[in-house]
């Protein structure tokens, strides 16, 4: 017997005993589903966009150190403005900062030991006779007027706060609050806002930004609206099949393969452990895109055999549909499971990596489904076709198909300069994509944290830290004329840099120090060998030794050179992250310590660069996996070409659409071209072989590409249909990422239907000649 | 050991928070507060210091000093001459803490040649980054009694060493702002009459700060913590004083503790 002939055994057994036992077979695959589903508990949310950075990479580690070390990374901060021109140095204001800090500190997730403002730092200045005199910027005691003032003199005594606490101009003053733990900041953020809020007076906007806001905002808005339109799009979807099939009993097998197979992909997650990431949250579309369209071209052939044949019972439609179906299913979820191991294996980042693995669960699972579940479901209702002609099955759907597609046969020059064409505008477009992060991007204009975080960026000059980390080797300490004069100059360097709006580091501190106590040249840095080591034991026997946790570390062996950029937009700040890194090389070279760029630009200047890395790679994997298993599957090299036809057409319909609608290729978007890898090759795959079997059944290529297969190419068409307009609905979500995803891959799903649809009849007629020959052994068409 | 501790510090913080002022006064614990402050003070004492100081984060900074230590009561003034690290030695601090009038210290910086005058210090005040107050250092182990209710005194329960326990609260808001502290409770060595455990409350009756009295030895008829330690659990800095060569020194006069001696370093004594 051959192979083919045992695959039409192991499909008619099958069929023969779902016939037999379609109850076994449903409740059987419902147990499964359930057992795998049950895993659901376990999986972890980490709506952390910092988890795309491996913790080995050298930009995060650094940032875990300076956090351990300094304690002041990814802070909220909250602003208290007035209007321009006026002044928050008011007791009004200042009383509100004080009520602000009193409670926010109590919040679990605050760092209160970290808290500053000027309600919490000290001014340092010359007392009599050139003593140093250490008081709190803010005096203790109910705020008036003239403690008001104090504060803002103290304040512009001391540069280092100015920029940072409150703006030059003294229009708004802030209150930095480290958080534990920056990537889970939802709750945190929404409670600050909420006592800014309250705490602000009349005339004054409270104001929350920082990285943690946005973190914690980013993940709220992205879980809500997840919750509302991704059921939202399963339902569009589900409508839409309910247009394919025109039937409301034809919907109850497809809901199960989808449900079942989300289910399982979902539940295997927790019982293995892996965490939920914001990028996670598109899983379960793509595994509903894929269930459907295995449901719908099984669904599809049944409910054609039944039209076509009024005489065929349930089982045998059934019988018939399978054995035209059931090898394509196969070979569709081969490839796709291709498509998605490449965006695993060729992805160095851990979300999208498991994004890559767990949608091959979801693959197989559909697949199974579809094959066992959804027969089953067939059976067990009886579903009849929709009475009337036999045209009615197909109806004007399937005949404009095939118009389509025998214009694309038949004139395939033409097709072919439309193509061209069309791959050249495209391409303009896709050309305009490129690599960017900027955190603001991620949030609607009118967002109050987007808001927020332009207002303060703008009146302080920029908040977003790139730090440069300084170490003194073992058994010394930063407490020389010598390191300090080194970090000095490191300082200056680093200021040179263009969207460097500010520096702090020990030096300034050291430098004011100085001038006090010696009425030296403001900004000089003592030379007398102890005189470091011996103004900080002055400044611990004067004022609170914990004023310089932020600079240098207790025992003296690391100092935090922190500099304020006016953005953080990756393609800005990679020339800067580039420029510190040389800095810090040559600091090293020249001092003997060690320097390590740090801060929240670098972390993302890691990742991005990361990304940017491999992105294309992963891509080309992807493909070259798909082109194997589809070579594999067809063994032929020319079919396995012409399958990839579509997924290239997805592939530039998704970077086109980037280019033209300005959307960055960044963690949340990267990977929806490789979706397109996984999602697009079906369509080929299903035409292909009905082509290939069709040619093997002896009919002419001209009439393979005409009858059933329109109807294939309806399957395709309201299966891309359906997850284009779901995802549609996703684009009305108000978080930018899920608008983003929706776009991207509606667009990769539309342009692997049309190169399906009408690049793939144009190649064959093209490449008639080379493409008549019937294929060789009966595997291929099984 | 932690059960017992919190339970003991929620009993403490609730006794606080509610009785606040209005609660009596124990005569026996007024009685043997009495003891403890007029217990033995030496006029002068002199010796080593060695002292650690650990941040959460378990990073340390350890120096050395000489230490001069008169009461001569009007005024304890203190002197520390520091010896390590090399960075800071020969820098010195002196205080002057009087009964009445206005506390008063200085630094001498030889990097800048000068003895600067530091600004007055609140009780509550850290000494030196230390995680005594300036309060803890003026008062050597005793409470003061101006300052202090005293509510209780019992037998040390099982699983303490033995001892009396003794417990306060701030006799007014004003004097828990002054001082830092909202309540106390000790346990107090009954022979030596030395607390050798202090669990120190703040104005909220949180658990502040625990001292441990590790090694108390008598000095010229005192009795003198020759090593202690100071927890501060709420920021999770620690510190360890060592006392070494501690020896009486009544010949300690004004001069050698006088702001204009600083430079000269720690003076000779025989």
């Amino acid at each position: 017997m051959s192979i083919s002939g045992e695959r039409r055994g192991v499909v008619a057994r099958l069929c023969a005993s779902i016939a037999k036992r379609p109850r076994f077979w449903f409740f059987g695959a419902a147990v499964v589903v359930a057992a795998l589903g049950a895993g659901l508990g376990g999986v972890r949310k980490d709506p952390s966009v910092d988890a795309f950075v491996p913790d080995d990479h050298p930009a995060a580690a650094a940032r875990d150190r300076a956090e351990e070390v300094f304690g002041l990374e990814d802070p909220l901060i909250i602003g208290l403005a007035v209007e321009e021109g006026g002044s928050a140095f008011t007791p009004a204001v200042l009383d509100a900062l004080r009520r602000i800090e009193t409670e926010i500190a109590a919040l679990p997730n605050i760092d209160a030991s970290g808290l500053m403002s000027v309600a919490t730092e000290s001014a340092m200045s010359a007392a009599d006779a050139g003593d140093l005199s250490v008081d709190p910027i803010l005096p203790p005691g109910p705020v008036t007027p003239k403690t008001a003032a104090l504060a803002w003199e103290r304040l512009r005594s001391m540069p280092m706060f100015v920029g940072l606490l409150a703006s030059e101009t003294g229009d708004t003053v802030t209150l930095i609050a480290p958080v534990h733990d920056p990537n889970r900041a939802e709750e945190t953020y929404a409670a600050v806002r909420r006592i800014a809020d309250n705490a602000a007076p009349a005339g004054v906007d409270a104001h929350v930004a920082g990285v943690a806001a946005m973190n914690g905002r980013l993940a709220v808005m992205v879980t809500t609206d997840t919750r509302i339109f991704v059921p939202a799009a399963a339902v569009v979807a589900l409508l839409f099949l309910y247009v394919a099939l025109r039937r409301g009993p034809a919907l109850l097998g497809p809901v199960a393969v989808i449900a079942g197979s989300t289910a399982a992909a979902l539940g295997i997650m927790g019982w293995l452990g892996a965490k939920y990431y914001l990028i996670t949250t598109a899983l379960p579309v793509i595994i509903m895109a894929i269930a459907i369209a295995d449901a719908l071209h099984i669904s599809t052939l049944y409910l054609k055999e039944r039209s076509d044949d009024p005489n065929l019972d349930v089982e045998g439609a059934l019988q018939a549909a399978l054995q035209h179906t059931a090898l394509p299913v196969t070979l569709t979820s081969l490839t796709t499971v291709a498509g998605f191991a490449g965006l695993a294996l060729g992805s160095p980042m851990r979300p999208i990596s498991e994004f890559g693995w767990f949608a091959t669960v979801g693959v197989a699972a559909a697949w199974a489904l579809s094959l066992t579940a959804l027969p089953a479901v067939i059976v067990m209702t009886r579903l009849e076709p929709r009475g009337g002609s036999k045209r009615a099955e197909g109806g004007i759907v399937d005949l404009a198909i095939a118009r389509l597609t025998q214009v694309a046969f038949q004139r395939p020059k033409t097709a072919a300069a439309l193509l061209v064409a069309l791959v050249a505008v495209l391409a303009v477009f896709a050309t305009q994509a490129s690599f960017d992060y900027e955190r603001k991007r991620y949030f609607v204009e009118d967002d109050p944290v987007r808001i927020s975080d332009a207002l303060l960026n703008e009146r302080l000059n920029g908040l977003n830290f790139l730090d440069v980390v300084v170490t003194a080797p073992d058994g010394a300490d930063l407490m020389t004329p010598e390191a300090i004069m080194a970090i000095r100059r490191l300082t200056e360097e680093l200021r040179a840099e263009p969207l460097v709006s500010k520096t702090t580091g020990i030096d300034d501190y050291m430098a004011l120090m100085h001038e006090i106590l010696t009425n030296a040249p403001q900004g000089a840095l003592p030379t007398t060998a102890r005189a470091p080591a011996q103004y900080m034991l002055l400044y611990e026997a004067s004022g609170d030794p914990g004023d310089f946790d932020r600079v240098v570390d207790y025992d003296y062996r690391n100092a935090l050179v922190r500099t304020q950029l006016v953005t953080d937009r990756f393609r800005l700040a990679r020339p800067v992250v580039d420029a510190y890194e040389r800095a810090a090389e040559a600091f090293v070279a020249d001092s003997g310590f060690t320097a390590q760029v740090s801060g929240r630009v670098a972390v993302n200047d890691g990742w991005m660069s990361l990304l940017a890395g491999s992105h294309f790679a992963t891509l080309a994997l992807a493909l070259a996996l798909v082109f194997v298993a589809a070579a594999a599957s067809f063994r032929s090299l020319s079919a396995a070409a012409l399958a990839t036809v579509p997924v290239l057409t997805g592939v530039l319909f998704t970077y086109a659409v980037m280019g033209a609608f300005g959307v960055d290729i960044a963690p949340a978007t990267s990977m929806t071209a490789a979706i397109a890898t996984g999602l697009g090759v079906d369509f080929g795959v299903h035409l292909i072989s009905h082509i290939r079997k069709s040619q093997a059944a002896g009919f002419e290529l001209g009439a393979a590409l005409s009858g059933r297969y329109a109807v294939i190419g309806r399957a395709c068409l309201y299966s891309a249909s359906a997850l284009a307009v779901a995802l549609c609905v996703i684009c009305l979500s108000s978080a930018p990422p899920l608008r983003w995803f929706g776009a991207l891959v509606a667009a990769a799903a539309i342009g692997s239907l049309a190169g399906a649809l009408f690049i793939l009849p144009a190649f064959y007629g093209l490449f008639s000649n080379r493409l008549s020959a019937v294929p060789k052994t009966a595997m291929e068409i099984s | 050991m932690m059960h017992k501790r919190a339970l003991r510090a929620t009993v403490l913080a609730a006794s606080f928070a509610v009785a606040g002022p209005v609660a009596a006064a124990s005569p026996e614990a007024e009685d043997l507060a009495k003891r403890i402050a007029t217990r033995e003070a030496n006029e002068g004492r002199a010796g080593i210091m060695n002292f650690s100081m650990r941040n959460a984060k378990g990073r340390e900074r350890r120096r050395s000093a000489v230490m001069l230590h008169s009461d001569r009561g009007t005024a304890i003034k203190i002197a520390i001459f520091f010896i390590e690290p090399a960075a800071i030695r020969d820098t010195a601090f002196l205080s002057h803490d009087y009964n009445d009038g206005p506390d008063q210290s200085w630094l001498f910086l030889p990097a800048t040649d000068r003895v600067r005058r530091l600004p007055s210090s609140d009780q509550r005040d850290y000494f030196m980054g230390t995680d005594l107050t300036y309060g803890d250092v003026k008062n050597d182990f005793k409470f003061d009694l101006s300052d202090w209710t005293f509510d209780e005194v019992a037998r040390s329960t099982v699983g303490e060493p033995s001892g009396l326990v003794l417990t306060g609260r701030a006799a007014s808001p004003a004097a828990a702002k002054d001082m830092g502290y909202g309540a106390f409770r000790a346990l107090v060595d009954p022979d030596t009459l030395f607390p050798v455990e202090i669990d120190y409350y703040d104005e909220n009756g949180a658990l502040l700060k625990e001292v441990r009295v590790l090694d108390q030895q008598r000095v010229g008829g005192a009795w003198t913590a020759m090593r202690f330690t100071a927890a501060n659990v709420q920021t999770g800095h620690q510190t360890e004083v060592i006392f070494e060569d501690m020896r009486y020194a009544p010949e300690l006069t004004d001069r050698a503790l006088s702001p204009e001696t600083l430079v000269d370093g720690p003076p000779r004594l025989d």
